[in-house]
């Protein structure tokens, strides 16, 4: 046996100084600092800690040294991989950028039964003319640039107005989407966003045949759901309620998801949101805020309430959440769970709305029912208000490859993109984090904007902070991280 | 335990100028042209004829008259060999070697003793001399073994070592065991050469998994285990090859004094850099080979650790990492570790103490090594449920 070497003789101290992988770094109320690597890990340091990893003075081989090297956010002569697994990790998280357009957005009529005033599509009435519906033949133009995306993935989702008024082309656009695929072999999902008002078996029998999705709205309770969402005979949640029933029954409980938007008359009843939630069995709620477009902005509702007044009722409702979920309940925030899993996964995230550079265009593109192309449902609203910058086309003479080459979306994409940004590049919660273009749009002007004024960043930082907060007690993590992980 | 070498008390088997690989059978009534390549397990009376040859235990061989069929005598501690198994008969012939056994889960081949890791705690020290007729030997074994088996195992040394021939041995076994799965340790250093990845994943074994070992997420204490420098680097940019073509990884981690310390550490250096690893397997330490020359160096109670690596595991069993945990008895470790806990020692070295018998969950328990009498832990106590 010949001899062994001795620990020593590995050092790192025996080889060279370390240099720094890139971080950015957030002063806390506790004095302490968080510390994030490019690729999204993390650390606390104090101030000492971190000058002496900025100015190179770390000790080689202290418990320090390890964990900053084995987080990336130090190489040494031992560890020259770590700048290839960064790489690695950025590229994987922000996978979007090479997976390219997988949520195709049909809006297969503009009008509707409901006459929501936060709306954020100018819907039109129920009796309309048929001039706000697509055609068969702008659909065909439409299902010719959904398979011309490379994504493996792809969802068509149905958008109005009220979708199910037009289901005579749904059907049209479903089995032609099926017939295209057996050619193109991808991935294929089918959702429609609908009230449910005019669900029947009939539609349910053909949501079963092709595995179609439902996503509906439920505000909360009923006082406050037909408050917010106003239609004929004053009965929107009664009709939502009994259509999720039907839903399920015909096509399972996973098959059908509902989102909520925030009302003024909403931000104090989160927990009875919550609870109404609960009670309608399903597994998780997405408090979403109002955006800032459509009959929302006409109706000044968008300015009701502050970013601040909204976090400080999503932390409360959050703890409800929780305490829930450690009473041996499982159930879900959706956007708290999203920010988890950026946090916590090492793995990709796929949300559109969050992403940089944007997910809008890269991710998602609509297609409106006269044939006008957006890189998003808000590009269409501000559309309907006047704005076209959002538009970047038309069925009638764009290829996908003019659209994904349009000089309007390589403005939002140039824009958007973190790491150029001149109020995000900094930011330590940079690699959790997405961008919003057409909101800092609408609201300053540009795509970028400027995130001292901005709501999102208000918001993002607040959320983002708070998930943190959450993750140093024990319970609350295992509760995350279950979000994290379990979810898809 | 089940000794896997053996004396060979007489033989008068022919002499063919090297070492032999042979199937044994206990079938009577296989057809005579087969019977010309195996190897006949008397048991009663009766000697079937045209058989290569016969085998038998202690010195039975006195009792029958047919002193002219060629007959290899082993000493009895072998009669473990049945039906199907493979033994190779040394040139010389004064030994056998178990090299696969029929009814066993647990056959891994040796397809060299050379490496280029000089592991601390190596159960299998590595010899330098040109053992090429290993890789002859495992052709034979892949050909001659039963196309039933659920898994085989590929061992070292480091197998990658032979280069083009590992690739081909992976496509024997692929070929020949086209139901089996294969599982082989390597270092995992030479996938970092990512033509070679390639052309193991060309082979396109239907169920292979590759065991590499990764000791810490600090270089300087993995390198140190390993006794080779560059080695963490390495074996990372391995495993990041093998996963571009999604040939599936377990980690490998073993337990000991200079292991146990950053085990969180490594938990996340897994989830964080090689999360698309199929499985984690911490394995408690088997005390032969350098692990007993290194003892003092290496041995650590093992309830010493539970803690941290109660939680290395659940940090990696929440993120869908299929962990596992080997080779440890359930005495020393908290509950909250008891569902992660394999009975996987090969049954051929397995063994419990005296105490284990007043158990109550002796049967769920892995038990020892038969090793361990050069170092039993201090509290192995049986546990009442």
């Amino acid at each position: 046996m010949s001899k062994f070497r001795e620990e020593s003789e590995f050092r790192a101290e025996n080889t060279s100084p370390y240099s720094l992988l890139p971080f950015n770094f957030l002063k806390l109320n506790s004095g302490k600092y968080r510390v994030v690597t490019l690729a999204g890990d993390y650390t606390e340091l104090d101030l000492v800690d971190l000058r002496a990893l900025v100015d190179g003075e770390l000790v080689a081989g202290s418990d320090l040294y390890l964990d900053l090297r084995s987080k990336g956010f130090i190489f040494d002569s031992l560890s020259k991989n770590n700048i290839a697994l960064t790489s690695i990790k950025l590229r994987t998280k922000m996978a979007h950028v090479f997976h390219l357009t997988s949520l195709h957005m049909f809006v297969i009529s503009l009008r509707c039964d409901h006459s929501c005033p936060y709306c954020q599509v100018s819907r039109q009435n129920i009796d309309s003319n048929d001039v706000f519906d697509m055609t068969e033949s702008t659909a065909d133009k439409a299902l010719d640039v959904v398979f011309s995306s490379p994504s493996k993935y792809i969802k068509i989702e149905f958008q109005g107005g009220e979708p199910l008024l037009n289901f005579d082309l749904l059907k049209y656009i479903v089995r032609r989407a099926h017939k295209l695929n057996e050619n193109y072999k991808r991935n294929l999902d089918f959702v429609i966003a609908t009230n449910l008002a005019m669900i029947s078996e009939e539609i349910l029998e053909f949501c079963k045949q092709f595995g179609i999705n439902i996503s509906t709205s439920l505000d909360g309770p009923k006082a406050l759901h037909n408050g917010n969402r106003p239609r004929p005979g004053k009965n929107s949640y009664e009709k939502t309620i009994k259509g999720i029933n039907l839903c399920r029954d015909y096509l399972g409980r996973e098959k059908v998801s509902a989102l909520m938007t925030t009302s003024p008359n909403s931000l104090l009843q989160f927990r009875e949101i919550v609870d109404e939630y609960l009670a309608q069995g399903f597994e998780g709620v997405f408090l979403r805020p109002l955006s800032p477009y459509g009959y929302a902005v006409k109706t000044k509702w968008a300015e009701s309430y502050s970013i601040e007044e909204w976090l400080e009722e999503y932390k409360k409702v959050l703890y409800y959440i929780l305490d829930i979920n450690m009473s041996g309940h499982p159930f879900i925030e959706f956007y708290t769970a999203l920010v988890a899993k950026r946090i916590l996964k090492p793995s990709y995230t796929g949300y559109v709305d969050l992403q940089h550079p944007t997910g809008a265009g890269f991710s998602a593109f609509l297609y409106n029912y006269d044939g006008k192309v957006y890189s998003s449902d808000e590009g269409r609203m501000l559309a309907e208000m006047g704005d076209k910058s959002l538009c970047i086309g038309d069925l009638k003479q764009d290829s996908f490859l003019d659209l994904i080459c349009s000089d309007q979306l390589k403005a939002q994409v140039g824009e958007s993109f973190g790491y150029t940004s001149s109020s995000c590049e900094q930011c330590a919660y940079l690699p959790y984090c997405g961008s919003e273009p057409t909101r800092h749009h609408v609201l300053q002007g540009d795509f970028m904007g400027n995130k001292i004024y901005s709501p999102f960043c208000k918001r993002q930082m607040g959320v983002i902070g708070h998930v943190f907060e959450l993750l140093e007690n024990d319970s609350y993590r295992r509760i995350l991280e279950a979000w994290a992980y379990d979810s898809t | 335990m089940i000794p896997l070498n053996g004396k060979i008390l007489l033989s008068t088997l022919p002499k063919i100028g090297k070492d032999k690989v042979i199937r044994l059978s206990n079938n009577q009534n296989m057809p005579l042209p087969l019977r010309k390549s195996e190897v006949f397990i008397l048991s009663g009376r009766e000697v079937p004829s045209g058989f290569w040859g016969y085998i038998t235990f202690n010195d039975q061989s006195q009792e029958y008259d047919a002193p002219d069929v060629p007959l290899l005598c082993l000493n009895s501690e072998m009669s473990h060999l049945t039906d199907g198994d493979i033994i190779r008969v040394s040139n010389d012939s004064k030994r056998v070697r178990v090299l696969y056994r029929k009814q066993s889960q647990h056959n891994f081949i040796l397809l060299t003793e050379q490496c280029n890791h000089y592991c601390l705690m190596c159960s299998q020290p590595p010899k330098t001399q040109d053992d090429s007729y290993l890789v002859e030997n495992t052709k034979d074994v892949l050909r001659l073994a039963s196309r039933g088996s659920d898994e085989i195992g590929f061992t070292g040394g480091e197998p990658t070592l032979l280069g083009d021939d590992f690739i081909n041995l992976v496509r024997l076994a692929e070929s020949y065991l086209p139901e089996t799965a294969l599982h082989v340790l390597s270092n995992g250093r030479a996938f970092g050469d990512l033509e070679y990845a390639r052309k193991l994943a060309e082979v396109r074994h239907h169920d292979l998994m590759i065991g590499i070992p990764i000791y810490s997420d600090a270089p300087e204490i993995h390198n140190y285990v390993v006794q080779s420098d560059n080695a963490l680097d390495e074996t990372v940019r391995g495993l990041i090859n093998l996963s571009r073509f999604s040939i599936p990884i377990e980690i490998r981690i073993v337990l000991h004094n200079v292991t146990k310390d950053r085990l969180l550490n490594l938990a996340q250096f897994v989830s964080r850099y090689l999360p698309f690893v199929s499985q984690v397997a911490f394995m408690g330490l088997e005390m032969v080979g350098f692990a007993r020359a290194n003892k003092d160096l290496l041995w650590v109670e093992p309830d010493s650790y539970s803690s941290q690596l109660t939680e290395a595991v659940e940090f990696l069993s929440v993120r869908n990492i299929s962990t596992s945990v080997y080779n440890l008895q359930l005495c020393l470790m908290p509950k909250a570790l008891w569902p992660f806990m394999k009975k996987a020692i090969s049954d051929w070295k397995n063994v419990y103490e005296p105490e284990c018998n007043e158990c109550d969950v002796r049967d769920k328990c892995g038990g020892f090594f038969s090793s361990h009498i050069y170092k039993k832990p201090i509290n192995i106590r049986p546990v009442k449920l």
